[in-house]
C-alpha cells in the first residue's frame, strides 16, 4: 500500500498514466476530508451495489402478485417494508427499482451533458452569429418548465422508459450549454489558447483538447447536482403514468400506486419516496463535495 | 529586412466604441537582430506583437515577413512563435508538460518521439523527469522555460517575447534572460521583445523603439540609451525614472 | 518602546502534501520608520506582513514568542479586538487595487463608509475628510474620482485611492505589500513619494514589502532580507548595495544594468546553508 501511495505521490511521474493517477489521488485525498461528500459517495456506491446485486438481495420477485398478502404493514416477517396492493414485497420492488433509476440516470448522463457541452463550447468559442443562434435555441428550451416540456414530449412520443429518458435528456441539456458557454468565454481569451492558436491548431482541436477539459469540472459538478432533479423528473413522469409502465417497479410509479391508500397504508407510498429522497440527497452531497475538489478556481494553485 | 511593419494601426471595437491601441507605428527588424519595444502600460507595445500573431485586429498599415504580407496559416506558425508574459496563464492547467510540448508537433503532423520532448526539455535547462508534471507542480521560472521550449518546438526563426520575465523573481529573470540569449546565438533567432524595464531591454536588444499612447516616440540604438542620448522628452523621462537601473547604481 | 515588536514569528500550513513552513522564526522591531522586507516569491515576506494583522487563513497557523503592537499583545487579542485594530490602527495596501476595491460601489461611498459606520461621522464631514485624503495622495480632481467606479480609474489612480482609503482613519502602522509593482515606473515614483511624505508628516510606521531591492534601497530606512522563511540579513537601506550576505549580493548582481555588458548575467547559486 505504501509503495502504491509513494508511486502516486511521485513528483516526477514516468508516464502520462502515473501523472494522471497521481492527480486523481490528490483529488481523492481532498474529497476524503469532506465528511458530507463521503456520505454522498457512500449512498451513490450503495445505489450501484444494490442495482447490480438486486436479484441476490431481494427476498421476493418484484412482479409476482400474491393477493393473499395484500397491504401488509412494515415489519411483517418476510416483508420488512410491507407489501403493496397486489401483495408484492415493497423492499424487493425498491431494490429492483434502483436498476431502473440507475438506468435512467446513466442514459441522461451520457446524453444531456454531452450535447450541452458541445453546444455551449462551440457557441462560446466562435461567438458572433453562431453564438446567437445556438444560445437562442437554448433559451427557447429554457423558457419552458422542464416537467411540462418533458410531458409534452412524452405525449408526442408515447409513454415508456426510453421515451422518458429522451424527454428528460432533451429538456435538461440547456443548463449545461449555459455553464460551458460561460466557462468557454473566460477560457477563450486566455494565453494558453492564444499559444495553441499560434501553433496553427484548428477550432476542433482547440475546443476538444483545450476548451472542453476546462469546462468539464463545472459540468460534472452540475451533473451530480442535477441528478436528484433527473430522478425526480423520472419519478414524476412515472407518477403521471407517462414514464415506465406497470408492472415494472419504478419508484415514481410506486408512489403513484400508493397514493390511493396514503392515509390507511402510508408505507406503500412512503417507502419508495424515502428511496428517492435518500438517493437524491446522496447525489447532492457528492456534487457539493466535488465542487470543492474539481473547481478550477480552488484547485491547482 | 526580416520583419517590416509599416504604418500599423490596431483598433479594438467594444460596444460600439473604437479604441485605437496602436496608431501608425513603423519598424524594421533585420534577420538575427534583437529589437526591443519599450513603454508603459497602455502604450500598445504588446498589441503590436499580438497583431503580428493575428490576435489583434489590424485596422491599417501592413506587416511583412521576408517581404511577403503575413498570412496566419500553418507555415506562419513554423516561422513565428511567441512567449507570453505570465507563465501561470500561458500553460494549459490540465495538460502535462509532455502534452503541451507534443501538441505543436501533433498539429503539424511532425514525428512525435520521446527523444524530441526530452531534448526540448534539456535545451531549456529542465530535467527530463519533469516531462509528466502538471504546470502547477512547477515554479514560475520553470513554467516560463516550458513556454520557451514550446515556442521552439516548431523551430521558428522569429520569437516574439511579451514581457517574458516581468512576472519572475530577479534571480530567475537573470537565468531566463541568459537562456534566451543562449538560444538566440545557438539557433540564430530573431527577437522582437516587449518590456517595461529599460535595463532588461538594454541587456537583450540592439535597437529600441520607445512607445507612448499607441504611437512610436523615438527609436534608439543601444549606445544611445547607455549614454542617455535621447531626443524626446518622454524617452528622457522614462530613462530618468529608471535611473536606479544604471550600471553605476 | 517600539511600535511593533515581533519575536520568533512562525507561520505553518498543514496541507495534503505535508507541512509547509512559510515563515520560520522572524524577529524584528519597528518604530515610526520605513522598514523594507525584500525577498523572492516564496520567501515568506507577504506572510510576515499578513501575520501582523493575523490575516492568515486556515490551514495556516501563526505562532510567535511575542507580537506586540503599541502595548497590545497581538497573539492574545480576540478577533473583535483585531477587527478594531485592522484599519484604524494598522492598515494594509495590497499589490493590485483591482482586487481591493469593491467594483460595484463608487469610490466616494467606499471612502466614507468606514467613517460613517465606525466613527459615526456626519455625511458632509465624511465627504470632506475623504476629499482631504484624496488631496493628500495628490489626486487632482477629487470630486470626479469620488463619483467614479473603480474600473474607471487607471492602475496608478486606483492604488492612490487605496492608499487614501487606508489613511483616512490615521493609522499608526501601514503595511504595504508590493504597492507599486503593478504600476508603471513613472507612476511608481509618484506613489512612493506620496507614501514617503505621509510617513514623514504623520509619523507613521511603514512596513514596505517588495521583491525589488533597488526600490527598497532607495525608499526605506532599514531592510530585512528574507530567504525561505528566514531573515538572512538586516541592514540599513543605504548599505544595501554593500550587503554582506551572499544571497543579497547575488540578488543585486543578477540584475541587468543599462549600459552593462552583454555577457551572461551572474546566476544566483543558492547555498543550502542559507536556509538553515
Amino acid at each position: 500500500m505504501s509503495t502504491l501511495t509513494t508511486w502516486l505521490r511521485d513528483p516526477n511521474p514516468a508516464s502520462r498514466m502515473q501523472s494522471r493517477l497521481g492527480q486523481s489521488y490528490l483529488s481523492w485525498l481532498r474529497l476524503r476530508r469532506n465528511p458530507l461528500a463521503m456520505i454522498g459517495l457512500l449512498i451513490t456506491a450503495a445505489l450501484l451495489f444494490v442495482a447490480i446485486f438486486a436479484p441476490l438481495l431481494a427476498p421476493h420477485d418484484p412482479i409476482t402478485q400474491e393477493l393473499g398478502r395484500r397491504l401488509l404493514p412494515p415489519g411483517t416477517p418476510g416483508n420488512i417494508l410491507g407489501t403493496d396492493d397486489f401483495g408484492r414485497d415493497i423492499l424487493s420492488r425498491i431494490l429492483y427499482g434502483s436498476r431502473i433509476t440507475l438506468y435512467i440516470v446513466l442514459l441522461v448522463i451520457l446524453t444531456a451533458p454531452v450535447v450541452g457541452l458541445i453546444i455551449g463550447t462551440v457557441a462560446g468559442y466562435f461567438g458572433g452569429w453562431v453564438d446567437t443562434i445556438l444560445m437562442r435555441i437554448t433559451d427557447i428550451f429554457l423558457a419552458f418548465p422542464k416537467l411540462i416540456l418533458a410531458l409534452a414530449l412524452v405525449a408526442v412520443l408515447g409513454p415508456g422508459m426510453e421515451n422518458a429518458v429522451l424527454a428528460i435528456a432533451l429538456t435538461s441539456w440547456p443548463p449545461y450549454a449555459r455553464v460551458s458557454r460561460a466557462e468557454t468565454l473566460t477560457v477563450r481569451s486566455s494565453d494558453y489558447i492564444a499559444a495553441v492558436k499560434l501553433q496553427g491548431a484548428g477550432p476542433i482541436r482547440i475546443i476538444w483538447g483545450h476548451v472542453i477539459p476546462m469546462c468539464l469540472p463545472s459540468v460534472i459538478i452540475r451533473v451530480t447536482l442535477d441528478m436528484a432533479g433527473v430522478i425526480l423528473t423520472a419519478a414524476g413522469l412515472g407518477f403521471l403514468g407517462l414514464g415506465v409502465q406497470p408492472p415494472l417497479p419504478e419508484w415514481g410509479l410506486m408512489i403513484s400506486a400508493g397514493r390511493k391508500f396514503l392515509f390507511e397504508q402510508w408505507w406503500v407510498a412512503t417507502m419508495p419516496g424515502l428511496a428517492i429522497f435518500i438517493v437524491s440527497l446522496g447525489f447532492n452531497l457528492l456534487g457539493d463535495g466535488l465542487r470543492d475538489v474539481l473547481d478550477p478556481k480552488s484547485a491547482s494553485k | 529586412m526580416l520583419i517590416e511593419i509599416e504604418n500599423l494601426s490596431v483598433t479594438f471595437t467594444a460596444q460600439g466604441r473604437h479604441v485605437r491601441a496602436v496608431e501608425g507605428v513603423s519598424l524594421n527588424v533585420k534577420a538575427q537582430e534583437s529589437f526591443g519595444l519599450v513603454g508603459e502600460s497602455g502604450s500598445g507595445k504588446s498589441t503590436i506583437l499580438r497583431a503580428i500573431c493575428g490576435l489583434a485586429p489590424i485596422s491599417g498599415g501592413s506587416i511583412r515577413i521576408n517581404g511577403k504580407p503575413i498570412t496566419h496559416d500553418r507555415a506562419f506558425s513554423r516561422k513565428v512563435q511567441m512567449v507570453f508574459q505570465d507563465p501561470y496563464a500561458s500553460l494549459h492547467p490540465r495538460h502535462t508538460i509532455d502534452r503541451t510540448l507534443s501538441e505543436p508537433l501533433a498539429i503539424h503532423g511532425l514525428p512525435l518521439t520521446d527523444a524530441a520532448i526530452t531534448k526540448a526539455l534539456t535545451d531549456v535547462g529542465l530535467p527530463p523527469n519533469f516531462r509528466f508534471r502538471y504546470p502547477h507542480q512547477l515554479s514560475g521560472g520553470q513554467r516560463q522555460r516550458v513556454a520557451i521550449a514550446r515556442a521552439l518546438m516548431l523551430q521558428p526563426e522569429i520569437l516574439l517575447l511579451d514581457e517574458p520575465t516581468s512576472a519572475l523573481d530577479a534571480s530567475v529573470q537573470a537565468e531566463t534572460l541568459n537562456l534566451l540569449s543562449r538560444l538566440r546565438t545557438e539557433r540564430g533567432l530573431t527577437f522582437l521583445m516587449v518590456s517595461h524595464d529599460l535595463a532588461v531591454i538594454d541587456h537583450m536588444c540592439d535597437r529600441i523603439l520607445v512607445m507612448q499612447h499607441g504611437k512610436a516616440v523615438e527609436e534608439l540604438t543601444r549606445e544611445a540609451l547607455a549614454t542617455a542620448q535621447m531626443q524626446t522628452p518622454y524617452a528622457r523621462s522614462l530613462f530618468a525614472a529608471s535611473a536606479d537601473r544604471m550600471l553605476e547604481g | 518602546m517600539s511600535l511593533l515588536t515581533v519575536k520568533n514569528l512562525r507561520v505553518t500550513f498543514d496541507t495534503e502534501a505535508g507541512r509547509v513552513e512559510a515563515v520560520r522564526g522572524v524577529s524584528f522591531d519597528l518604530n515610526r520608520e520605513r522598514l523594507g522586507i525584500v525577498g523572492e516569491s516564496g520567501s515568506g515576506k507577504t506572510m510576515t506582513g499578513r501575520s501582523v494583522l493575523r490575516l492568515i487563513r486556515p490551514p495556516g497557523k501563526i505562532e510567535a514568542d511575542e507580537m506586540t503592537f503599541d502595548g497590545i499583545d497581538l497573539m492574545k487579542a480576540s478577533e473583535t479586538q483585531m477587527r478594531a485594530l485592522r484599519g484604524p490602527r494598522i492598515a494594509m495596501v495590497m499589490q493590485d487595487p483591482k482586487y481591493s476595491l469593491n467594483p460595484v460601489m463608487k469610490v466616494g461611498a467606499q471612502l466614507t463608509e468606514g467613517l460613517r459606520q465606525r466613527d459615526k461621522v456626519s455625511k458632509s464631514e465624511a465627504i470632506a475628510k475623504a476629499i482631504d485624503a484624496l488631496n493628500a495622495v495628490q489626486i487632482r480632481d477629487p470630486q470626479r474620482v469620488m463619483e467614479a467606479y473603480p474600473h474607471e480609474l487607471s492602475g496608478g489612480m486606483g492604488q492612490r485611492v487605496m492608499i487614501a482609503m487606508m489613511l483616512i482613519p490615521n493609522p499608526d502602522l501601514l503595511i504595504a505589500d508590493e504597492p507599486t509593482s503593478a504600476l508603471d515606473v513613472t507612476v511608481q515614483a509618484e506613489v512612493l513619494s506620496i507614501l514617503d511624505n505621509l510617513v514623514k508628516t504623520r509619523g507613521m510606521g511603514l512596513i514596505f514589502i517588495s521583491h525589488d531591492l533597488r526600490l527598497v534601497a532607495r525608499f526605506c530606512d532599514r531592510v530585512l532580507v528574507m530567504y525561505k522563511g528566514k531573515v538572512v540579513e538586516e541592514l540599513a537601506a543605504k548599505d544595501l548595495m554593500h550587503a554582506k550576505h551572499p544571497y543579497t549580493q547575488g540578488l543585486l548582481n543578477c540584475l541587468p544594468r543599462i549600459g552593462g555588458t552583454r555577457e551572461a548575467l551572474p546566476s544566483l547559486d543558492r547555498d543550502a546553508s542559507w536556509a538553515l
